[in-house]
C-alpha cells in the first residue's frame, strides 16, 4: 500500500476532456475515454495467454505465478482484479495481438501515430479522437496542461490542470485575459479569450493523482453539458529493466491502470452503460526478457476496453502463437488485428459515425476492417 | 523581439539591451565563476560567488545517491520506529543527502544573476538534447552533466560532447546501459555454465536512443540490426552506480566514473553499424559516437533543432543553411556552430517563443524580481521574505522540471506545444504573484526600454489600472512571450 502511495505521488499524469455540445445541435450520447499508457505495454504481461504451450519457455522471468483465468486460453495479470471482475460481468473484453500498424519502435513516432491515427509519423497537426469529435458536432475542451495531440482539431479547445502555485487560487481579473487576448493571434488568443472565461466562472477544484483524475472526469462526463472524450496519460510503460512478474515496475503501472478503470466506472456512474473506455500504446514489447529482466521495445500488444457499450467478457483474438517461427521478425507478438478498427469500432459505436467515414476521414484509411459487429454485439 | 530574448534571458540593464554580437558570443567562452545568492531573508541580495562546498563532483554525487538509498533503506528496516518517526528520520536524511536541490537553485540563480546568459541558454538547449529524466538516483547526477559536462564541452566538437555524455553514469543509468550484458560475454557463459538463473541479454534503449534522439535521427534509414550492433558495443559500460560496489568483472572499483567499462559484460568481435566495421572493446564506443556525430543527417538534424530553439519557430532555409555551413566547414566544432545560430538570431523577424522556463528567467532577470530563495534558504520552514518560492515547486508548475521522470525525447522545441489555456494560465499566475508580492524591481517603462518594446506593447501595458496589471500585461504580451 505504501508502495503504491509513493508511486502515485510521483507520477506525472495529465486528463484532458473534450466534445461539448454545440448550442441547439443534437448529439450521440456515448462517451469515450482513452487511456494512453506511454513507453509500450508488454500486453503479454498484462493478458497472458496461459493455453500457448510456448508461453513459459520463450519468458519464463516475464509470467506471473498467480494469473486470472478469463477464458481458458487468456489470463489477466494479477495486479487488475477489478478489470476482471468487469469481465466476467461482461463489462469489459480484450483484443489481443493487435497494434497500431506501426514498425519502427520508435516511442516518439509510435506515441505520435497512435495519437494522429495518421501513419505518417509527424505529419498531422490534429488528433484521430479530435477528428472524430469534429465529424460528430462535438467540438472539444481539453482539460490538460498542454493540449494532447489526440484531441487536437476541434474548433474549441481549451486545457485545465489545477496550479499550485501560491496565490494560484485567486480569482484573476478576466479583463486581463480578455485584453491579452486582443493582442495575440491563433491558438494563443483562443488560449487567452478561454482563460477570461474561466476566470468569469468560480475556481474549479480537481484531484492531481491519475485515479482521483479518472474518477472527476468520469463525473464531468456524467454531467448532462458534459464533454464526450476524455483521455488520460500514464506514463512508465518503457519496462527495459526489472520488469517483474508478480512484482516490480510494470506490475505497479497495471496495478493503476486496473485503478483507472474501477475510477472512470465510480465516476460515470449511470453514463457507464453509454460509454466506453479504452486502452491505447504504441507498441507492445518483445517476447523473451532482456539482459536486465525486462523487455524492449515490441510489436503486436493487447487492447483493453471497458463500459456498458459493450458485449463484453470476450477476449478478441486471432492468436498467431508464441513460437519462434510465429513471431514478427521473430522477436515480437504477430499483429493479426489492426488497432486502428477497434477505435474506429468505439467511434462508430460512441459517436453514431459510419464507418466507411470514420475508417476514410478519421484514419485516413480506406478499407480499414470493420470490428464493431464482434466488440458491441 | 529582442535578441537576447531570443538567446539569452532578456536585457537586464541599458547596456545588454544595446546588444553587441561579439559580446554574445564572448559569453560562450566565459568560464567566469558561478554565482548565487545566500538568502533572500535580510533585505537586498547579494549575488555572491556560489560556495565551493555546494559544488559536487561526480565522486560526491554517486556516493551521495548511494549513501540515501543506504539510509532510507536502514530506516524502513528499523523495527523500532512507528510511521510518523521513520517520516521525521527520512526528511532529515533527505536533507542531508539531496543535493541535486542546490542544482535547482543553481540554475536560476545563474540564468537570472550570472554574466553568462546566452552560455547557459545553450547549455539548457544541450541539456534538453541529450535528456536524462529522474530514474535510480540519476538526479543525483544530471547536475554534473550540465555543470561539468556540458559546459565545457561547449568548447570542442559535438563529437566529443556526445561521447562524453554518452559514457556518463546519468545517460548509462536513465537509458538502462548499466543493466545490458552481452549473450556472449564472459558473465553470460559463467552464468550459463553455472546454470545460474539470472537474466542475461543486452538491453537496446541507449543504442536506440544514441541513434534515433541524440545523433542521426530516423533520416540516416538504420535498421533493428544495427541498434542491435551498437548495443553490443554499448555493452560493458557502466555499472548500477547507486549500488555499493562489491567489484564486478575486470572493473576494480577505481572511482573514474565517466570512465567505467567492465569488460566482463561485452563480447570480443567486430559489429558493423550503418555499414561501418568498428573492432571490440573499450575504444569502439568513441569511434562509433564520432562516426554517428560526422554523418550528414546529424548535422542537418541538430542544426535544425538549433534554429528552432533559438532563431525562429519557422526557421528559413537561409537560417538552416548558414548553421550547416558552420557545421561542414568545421566538422561540427561547437562554438563556431554556435557562432553562427547567433549570428542568424541577430537577423531573425519571425517570431521565437520561449519556453516556459525561458521566460520565468526572463522575467526575473528583466524585472529584478528576487523571487528564488537562497541556499540557506533551501530547507527553512517558513518563506524568509515576500518572494522566496522553491526552484523545485516553480519549475513542475510551470510544466518543465528538468528533474522529473520523463521521456527522452526532452521538452518540445515546438511552439503550438507550449500554447493552451493552462500554460497561459501559469504564466499569467505567476506574473501576477511577482508583480503584486515583489515590489522591490525594477519599473515596467524601465524594463520595456531596455526590451525596446513595439508600440502595441506599450499601447497594451497602457491600458492597465495599477502597476501589478502593466507587469502582467507586459509579461504575458506577444512580445515578450515570443509570439
Amino acid at each position: 500500500m505504501i508502495t503504491r502511495r509513493r508511486f502515485l505521488s510521483g507520477i506525472t499524469t495529465s486528463l484532458a476532456l473534450a466534445g461539448y455540445p454545440l448550442v441547439g445541435q443534437a448529439r450521440p450520447g456515448g462517451k469515450i475515454a482513452v487511456i494512453l499508457l506511454e513507453g509500450g505495454m508488454d500486453g503479454i504481461a498484462a493478458v497472458p495467454p496461459v493455453g500457448d504451450p510456448d508461453l513459459v519457455s520463450q519468458r519464463e522471468t516475464l509470467v506471473s505465478r498467480t494469473p486470472i483465468m478469463l477464458d481458458g486460453f487468456f489470463a489477466m495479470h494479477p495486479s487488475m482484479p477489478l478489470f476482471a471482475d468487469l469481465f466476467k460481468n461482461k463489462q469489459a473484453s480484450i483484443v489481443h495481438a493487435t497494434s497500431i500498424p506501426y514498425l519502427n519502435r520508435s516511442h516518439f513516432e509510435g506515441q505520435n501515430v497512435m495519437e494522429s491515427g495518421n501513419m505518417v509519423p509527424f505529419s498531422d497537426a490534429s488528433g484521430w479522437l479530435g477528428r472524430a469529435l469534429e465529424t460528430a458536432l462535438m467540438p472539444g475542451e481539453a482539460l490538460a496542461l498542454d493540449m494532447p495531440l489526440i484531441l487536437r482539431g476541434t474548433r474549441r479547445a481549451e486545457s485545465y490542470y489545477p496550479a499550485r502555485i501560491r496565490g494560484g487560487n485567486k480569482v484573476l481579473d478576466p479583463a486581463l485575459a480578455t485584453l491579452l487576448a486582443r493582442v495575440h493571434d491563433g491558438v494563443a488568443a483562443k488560449s487567452f479569450a478561454d482563460l477570461a472565461s474561466r476566470y468569469q466562472q468560480a475556481v474549479r477544484k480537481a484531484p492531481r493523482d491519475p485515479v482521483s483524475l479518472a474518477a472527476y472526469a468520469g463525473g464531468e462526463m456524467a454531467r448532462p453539458d458534459g464533454p464526450s472524450a476524455a483521455v488520460i496519460r500514464v506514463g512508465q510503460f518503457d519496462t527495459h529493466a526489472q520488469q517483474g512478474k508478480d512484482d516490480g515496475a510494470h506490475f505497479e503501472q497495471l496495478g493503476l491502470v486496473d485503478s483507472i478503470f474501477d475510477a472512470f466506472r465510480q465516476g460515470l456512474g449511470e453514463m457507464w452503460a453509454n460509454s466506453v473506455v479504452v486502452t491505447l500504446t504504441e507498441f507492445g514489447r518483445t517476447v523473451k526478457a532482456n539482459g536486465s529482466d525486462g523487455t524492449d521495445h515490441g510489436y503486436g500488444t493487447a487492447g483493453l476496453l471497458a463500459g456498458g457499450l459493450l458485449a463484453g467478457g470476450k477476449v478478441v483474438s486471432d492468436w498467431p502463437g508464441l513460437a519462434s517461427r510465429d513471431l514478427f521478425e521473430r522477436r515480437d507478438l504477430a499483429v493479426t488485428i489492426d488497432y486502428r478498427s477497434v477505435l474506429a469500432a468505439c467511434v462508430e459505436r460512441a459517436f453514431g459515425l459510419d464507418h466507411d467515414q470514420v475508417a476514410q476521414q478519421i484514419f485516413y484509411q480506406k478499407n480499414l476492417p470493420r470490428l464493431t459487429d464482434r466488440l458491441f454485439s | 523581439m529582442h535578441v537576447t530574448q531570443r538567446i539569452a534571458f532578456g536585457p537586464r540593464s541599458a547596456a545588454d539591451a544595446d546588444a553587441d554580437l561579439e559580446l554574445c558570443v564572448a559569453q560562450l567562452a566565459d568560464t567566469g565563476p558561478r554565482v548565487g545568492i545566500r538568502s533572500l531573508a535580510d533585505g537586498p541580495i547579494k549575488v555572491a560567488p556560489w560556495p565551493a562546498a555546494l559544488t559536487f563532483s561526480l565522486e560526491t554525487r554517486v556516493e551521495k545517491a548511494r549513501r540515501i538509498r543506504q539510509r532510507r533503506e536502514s530506516v524502513d528496516r528499523d523495527a523500532s520506529l512507528n510511521t510518523a518517526q521513520k517520516r521525521d528520520k527520512k526528511r532529515k536524511i533527505d536533507q542531508e543527502e539531496s543535493i541535486w536541490r542546490y542544482d535547482q537553485i543553481g540554475l536560476a540563480h545563474q540564468a537570472i544573476y550570472g554574466d553568462d546568459p546566452v552560455r547557459q541558454r545553450f547549455m539548457q538547449f544541450w541539456w534538453n538534447h541529450f535528456t536524462i529524466g529522474q530514474s535510480n538516483g540519476t538526479r543525483f547526477y544530471t547536475g554534473h552533466l550540465y555543470w561539468d559536462v556540458i559546459g565545457s564541452g561547449m568548447t570542442g566538437s559535438f563529437a566529443d560532447l556526445a561521447y562524453r555524455v554518452t559514457k556518463h553514469p546519468a545517460m548509462l543509468t536513465y537509458l538502462d546501459n548499466i543493466y545490458s550484458v552481452e549473450e556472449n560475454s564472459p558473465k553470460a557463459q559463467k552464468a550459463r555454465r553455472n546454470d545460474r538463473k539470472i537474466q542475461i541479454g543486452l538491453n537496446d534503449n541507449l543504442a536506440r536512443e544514441l541513434m534515433e534522439l541524440h545523433t542521426t535521427s530516423p533520416a540516416a534509414g538504420y535498421s533493428e540490426a544495427d541498434i542491435r550492433e551498437a548495443a553490443k558495443i554499448l555493452s560493458g559500460w557502466g555499472v548500477i552506480f547507486n549500488k555499493p560496489v562489491k567489484g564486478d568483472g575486470n572493473w576494480n572499483g577505481t572511482p573514474d566514473y565517466e570512465n567505467i567499462y567492465v569488460p566482463n559484460n561485452a563480447e570480443p568481435g567486430d559489429r558493423t553499424v550503418l555499414g561501418e566495421r568498428f573492432s571490440s572493446g573499450k575504444g569502439a564506443l568513441r569511434k562509433l559516437v564520432t562516426f554517428l556525430s560526422e554523418r550528414p543527417e546529424t548535422r542537418t538534424f541538430i542544426c535544425r533543432k538549433l534554429c528552432l530553439h533559438f532563431v525562429s519557430d519557422t526557421p528559413s532555409a537561409d537560417d538552416l543553411r548558414y548553421v550547416e555551413q558552420a557545421w561542414q566547414a568545421t566538422n561540427g566544432d561547437l562554438p563556431a556552430v554556435h557562432r553562427a545560430v547567433i549570428e542568424r538570431a541577430f537577423v531573425a523577424q519571425t517570431p521565437k517563443m520561449q519556453w516556459p522556463l525561458t521566460w520565468l528567467f526572463t522575467v526575473l532577470r528583466t524585472s529584478g524580481a528576487d523571487l528564488i530563495g537562497g541556499w540557506d534558504d533551501l530547507y527553512k520552514e517558513r518563506q524568509v521574505s515576500a518572494g522566496d518560492a522553491r526552484a523545485r515547486q516553480l519549475y513542475r508548475e510551470i510544466g518543465q522540471d528538468f528533474w522529473s521522470r520523463r521521456q527522452p525525447n526532452g521538452f518540445s522545441l515546438h511552439a503550438a506545444d507550449w500554447i493552451s489555456t493552462e500554460h497561459f494560465d501559469r504564466r499569467l499566475r505567476l506574473a501576477f504573484m511577482i508583480g503584486s508580492k515583489i515590489k522591490n524591481r525594477r519599473s515596467v517603462g524601465e524594463m520595456m526600454d531596455h526590451l525596446a518594446v513595439d508600440a502595441a506593447t506599450r499601447h497594451l501595458v497602457e491600458t492597465a489600472r495599477d502597476d501589478t496589471d502593466a507587469f502582467i500585461l507586459l509579461t504575458c504580451s506577444p512580445a515578450f512571450m515570443g509570439l
